[in-house]
Order: C-alpha cells, then sequence, then structure tokens
C-alpha cells in the first residue's frame, strides 16, 4: 500500500501545483492518509 | 425562541476534548432541547466515554481506523472504499450546521467530505486550502493555535461556535462529596512537560500524609501509568501510610474510574482527561498545571475549580520548545503544593493568608493560585487567590478579553484594575505605542481598500492604478509582521485579523476590496479599544502612585 499512497501523493501535489482544483475522491484519499499519519492519541 | 434542525459536531481528538465537547453540548441541549445533534468521533477515543457522551448526543457516529486498515488487506483501493462505505452511511445525511471542534488536519479533511447545509469551523477547499469563517472558530484558528494568549476556556469557545449566548448553566451542577478528605489523585498527563516525576509526589503525599491525619488517596490512572504509580508507592518514606492509599492505576475503565470518583471528595492531578472527568463526576478540582498547560483554556470546566501554576517566565511553553531543565516543575516546591493540597481537601478552601503563614514567601512567590468562576458576563475566568500583583501575561490576557468580548458580542466584561508593578507599567505604555501604529496601518488599509472601489465605479477604471492600490494593502500586511516583530505581544490580535483577511467575503476585486475595508475598519475599532483599556489601566496605577499606593516592586 505504501507505494501506491506515494504515487497517488505525488498525482495530488501536480494537480495542486498546476492549481487545478482536486476532485473530491482526492480529498478522501487525504483523508484516509491523514487519518492513519494521527497519531493525537496515542502517546 | 425554538430552534430545530440536525447538528453534526466533529470532534476526532483526545478524551478530554470528547468531555469538553460533552460539558459545552450539554448546554446546548439545555438551551435548545429540540436540536438534534449527532456526534462523529473517533472510535478508539470516543468508545470508553459512550456512558458520558449517550446523554447528550442524540446519535453518536465512530469511525474505526484500525478496523478500516485491517479490511483493507494492505490495498489503497480497498481502504479508500471502505472510506467511501463509511462517508456515504445513512446517519451521515441531513446534516443543517456541521461543526468543527477537534481544529485538526483529519477533521478539515472530513469537514469538506460531508454534505451539510452550513459549515462552522475549519474545513480544506479544493485548492487544500484551510478555510474557516465563521469569527469564533477564526479566533480559535489564530490565537489557541499560534500561543498562550487566548483569554477564553474553550468550552465557552465551542458555546460560542454553537451559538450559544448563555455561558453559566454548569452552576446547576451537583458537587459531590463521597467520602470526605478523600483525595482522587491522577499524578500523571499525557506529555513528560505536563507533569512531576514520580518522586517529587512522593514528597508530596509523604508530608500530607503525615501532618493530615484524616486525608486518604485513591490513585487512579490507565495502564500505561501504573510503572510510575508503583514508583511513587515504593518510596520507602511510603510504607507507614499504605493503609491510606488505594492504588488504582491500571485496574479500572474510564466508567469505573468515573464511579469510583464519586467516592471521593476532592480531586487533585495534572491537566489530563480526569481532570475533566473528576468535574463531570461533581468533584472540587485542584489541577497543577505545568509545561504547555494553558490553565485558561483547559482547566476541568465547572464549579469548586483551582489551578496551582509556576510564575516560570516560559510558562506555558509549546508542545514542540526544547527543554531538558523543566525550571517550571521546579516553581512549585513540593512544600507549596503540599500545603494548598491540605488546605484544599481540609478546608475545602484555599486561604492565602494561611498559606503565609505556614509557607515561606521563598516557595509561595513562584506560584499562582486561580480559582475558577464565572464573570459578570459568564466567561469562565480565573481569580486571582492571595494579594499577587499581576503578571503582565494576564495582565494582557484580561486586556484582549474586555476588548474581544464587546467586539464579539457588544457586551462589556467588568474587571477591576490590576495591581501592576513599575516594569510591567513600563510594557503597557511601550505597548501602547505599537497599538497606535496598528491603529495607522488600518486606517491606511482602508483608505486603500476604498480608493480601489472609488477607482473601479469611475467611467475609465485605470488597470494599473488598481493594480498599484492592490499592491499597497500587501504592503499593509507586510508591515503588520514587521509591526508583530517589534511588538510581540500584538502578535494575538494580528494574527487574528490574518485568519479574517485570508477568508474573505467576495467574488470580484470589489466585493473583495469592500471586505477588506470592514476588515480594516474592524481592526480600527479593536485597536481604539484596546489603546483606552490600556490607557486607563496605566491610569488607575499612575493615581495610585501619586497615592503612595504602588506594589512593593513599583518602589524597588
Amino acid at each position: 500500500m505504501k507505494d501506491d499512497v506515494v504515487k497517488r501523493l505525488k498525482e495530488v501535489e501536480e494537480k495542486l501545483q498546476n492549481q487545478v482544483q482536486i476532485p473530491p475522491e482526492d480529498l478522501v484519499f487525504l483523508f484516509g492518509l491523514s487519518l492513519i499519519k494521527d497519531k493525537s492519541g496515542e502517546n | 425562541m425554538k430552534t430545530e434542525g440536525t447538528f453534526g459536531v466533529v470532534q476526532l481528538t483526545r478524551l478530554g476534548d470528547l468531555i469538553q465537547t460533552h460539558q459545552a453540548v450539554t448546554d446546548l441541549k439545555l438551551q435548545h432541547p429540540d436540536v438534534k445533534v449527532k456526534l462523529i468521533a473517533r472510535s478508539d477515543f470516543a468508545t470508553p466515554l459512550l456512558f458520558l457522551l449517550e446523554k447528550s448526543f442524540d446519535e453518536i457516529i465512530l469511525i474505526n481506523r484500525d478496523e478500516l486498515l485491517q479490511a483493507s488487506d494492505d490495498n489503497l483501493g480497498k481502504y479508500l472504499e471502505g472510506l467511501n462505505d463509511w462517508l456515504n452511511q445513512p446517519q451521515l445525511q441531513g446534516i443543517d450546521v456541521l461543526i468543527n471542534l477537534s481544529f485538526c488536519e483529519t477533521s478539515n479533511y472530513l469537514m469538506s467530505l460531508i454534505k451539510a447545509k452550513n459549515i462552522l469551523g475549519t474545513h480544506i477547499d479544493e485548492h487544500n486550502q484551510t478555510r474557516v469563517n465563521d469569527q469564533w472558530s477564526q479566533l480559535v484558528y489564530s490565537m489557541v493555535m499560534g500561543g498562550p494568549n487566548c483569554p477564553f476556556h474553550l468550552v465557552d469557545i465551542s458555546k460560542n461556535i454553537l451559538g450559544l449566548k448563555h455561558r453559566q448553566n454548569w452552576e446547576h451542577a451537583e458537587r459531590v462529596v463521597g467520602s470526605p478528605e478523600t483525595i482522587a489523585l491522577h499524578p500523571f498527563a499525557s506529555q513528560e512537560k505536563k507533569y512531576w516525576k514520580p518522586q517529587k509526589w512522593s514528597e508530596v503525599l509523604y508530608k500530607l500524609l503525615k501532618e493530615s491525619e484524616g486525608v486518604s488517596i485513591k490513585i487512579f490512572g490507565s495502564q500505561k501509568e501504573a510503572e510510575m504509580a508503583a514508583e511513587i508507592l515504593k518510596n520507602p518514606s511510603m510504607k507507614r501510610y499504605q493503609d491510606r492509599i488505594q492504588n488504582l492505576v491500571g485496574k479500572l475503565s474510564i466508567e469505573e474510574v468515573f464511579h469510583e470518583f464519586k467516592s471521593c471528595s476532592h480531586f487533585v492531578g495534572h491537566d489530563s482527561a480526569l481532570g475533566h472527568l473528576a468535574k463531570e463526576a461533581g468533584l472540587a478540582t485542584l489541577t497543577i498545571s505545568m509545561g504547555t498547560v494553558r490553565p485558561i483554556e483547559t482547566t476541568p470546566y465547572g464549579p469548586n475549580s483551582f489551578v496551582l501554576s509556576p510564575k516560570t517566565k516560559c510558562f506555558p511553553c509549546f508542545p514542540k520548545t526544547e527543554c531538558s531543565f523543566f525550571q517550571c516543575h521546579a516553581d512549585l516546591s513540593y512544600q507549596a503544593v503540599t500545603e494548598v493540597i491540605r488546605g484544599f481537601v481540609t478546608e475545602d478552601d484555599i486561604n492565602y493568608e494561611n498559606l503565609k503563614s505556614k509557607v515561606s514567601p521563598f516557595h509561595l512567590d513562584s506560584l499562582s493560585i486561580h480559582r475558577f468562576g464565572p464573570s459578570n458576563t459568564g466567561w469562565y475566568a480565573a481569580q486571582n487567590i492571595g494579594d499577587q500583583t499581576a503578571t503582565f501575561k494576564e495582565i494582557i490576557r484580561d486586556i484582549y478579553k474586555v476588548a474581544l468580548t464587546y467586539k464579539m458580542e457588544e457586551v462589556e466584561e467588568v474587571l477591576s484594575f490590576p495591581k501592576i508593578d513599575q516594569k510591567v507599567f513600563d510594557k503597557l505604555n511601550h505597548i501602547n505605542s505599537g497599538i497606535e501604529q496598528l491603529f495607522q496601518l488600518c486606517e491606511f488599509g482602508k483608505k486603500y481598500s476604498k480608493d480601489v472601489i472609488v477607482e473601479i465605479s469611475g467611467n475609465n477604471p485605470s488597470v494599473e492604478k488598481i493594480k498599484e492600490l492592490g499592491n499597497k494593502v500587501q504592503e499593509i500586511d507586510q508591515l503588520m509582521d514587521l509591526l508583530n516583530n517589534a511588538y510581540p505581544e500584538l502578535r494575538p490580535i494580528t494574527d487574528f485579523y490574518k485568519v479574517i483577511k485570508s477568508n474573505l467575503y467576495g467574488e470580484n476585486v470589489v466585493e473583495i476590496s469592500e471586505s477588506n475595508y470592514l476588515v480594516h475598519n474592524d481592526n480600527s475599532v479593536l485597536c481604539s479599544l484596546l489603546y483606552e483599556l490600556i490607557n486607563n489601566t496605566v491610569g488607575s496605577t499612575e493615581g495610585r502612585k501619586n497615592k503612595q499606593e504602588f506594589t512593593k516592586e513599583g518602589n524597588a
């Protein structure tokens, strides 16, 4: 999954750099990624 | 007026935040019983608190990250499919107002994925930018996230975001005294900066139990804290008092802790979720705040709340601030803390005169004691116990509170003039020069924004002229940044306006210029208020000075 995440993130970042509006499916991806990274309650 | 509809409250952060959200929503339901409120939370935090959350929320929708990951078989497509299924569930439909009370990145994304008629709080737009449109959330995004100068408690802020005007319902909360002089102790917290080492707690408990025969203690905590609890109790000095200490650390669920709290009379601990839980259980609380803790924002919300904090210059710090010495831990001496706890538990109050007779000024002068309660406008506010001179941080925070309350609610917060020393007197005068400059910048901002509108409405608008004026407006923003360097105390205000400016309303240059004009006008008014408040504070001190009533430090 890690490789797929890196690839997808690169695609989203390219869209953002080109100032293209990101579609809802990309927002779902960013939400999912943030949820994985979120360590707020683990210490 | 009857208010109906469905609110969706997003709270993805930890136990303490969930309890405080529960407290704000409890008041919402008291004042507007016809509103339906759904909570959207992480299952790992919300599940242990369901017994409490189910009292205030009509529906609780949980997201379980670990389950989603497990079901994905390490496949991104499947993981996203699981997320979409979760987002499309019927419980997340039909929300009238979606409110973000967690202000974290994950919740910001979630806010943009749940359909709602209205959105309050931070959310992400289609360009992956954080947006925040309502005033109280803008205040959180700038003042709370930006530094320790926010003058309001987080539960009060949440209530304002939820649209509540009355903030005193907690006054009817029931006070619980299970067994008299029985302390529910939680001597731990989530970060090392926020709690004392076990050795120091051993010293406090030994002195307290030795000198107060009627006092007994129940220690609470999670499994992770069991080792530290054992270390506190293994100290040889504690052996004699084992029969008056019950170690419950790691043995009870959160719900069991809540019920066990009701067998105690007072809670003593560092800043943690258990303090909020103790307040919900009806106990009087004494919080020993250190490190990153901001008592004004996070003290357990309710009656009979006290806070002990150090006067250390760097307190409170940021979580990322590196520190190996923990001066703020040392500034709270075990002698002083023991006496404060003894008064709190055996006299059900903290009497400064008693403390002065028992504790050396050397120990007492390095700490502050505050009693929390409602101000005249219902804000949960700190009242300094004792005859201590107010610190500069306290004074400037109070001044911000009065000015912001008036600006945002058109209500006058009444506070008495503080006792100040010469150093604070000079600092306040210095800040007023900064406010004068900030006011001038705002007036220029108004002028240039107005000039843009005038130019566009003319018969022959010049694009070059409009660009030139636009650049001047930008220059003002840069100059505000420079002003921050010279007057860092003004940062809460300039940051607040920066957030408002980056969320300006408008579809075209005229609308944006109009919004820009209004923001600068608002900021000008706030500057005038601050200027007057500081002037009056300084003036009242000058009056006292003339009457030879200046404080000890001021005369030195």
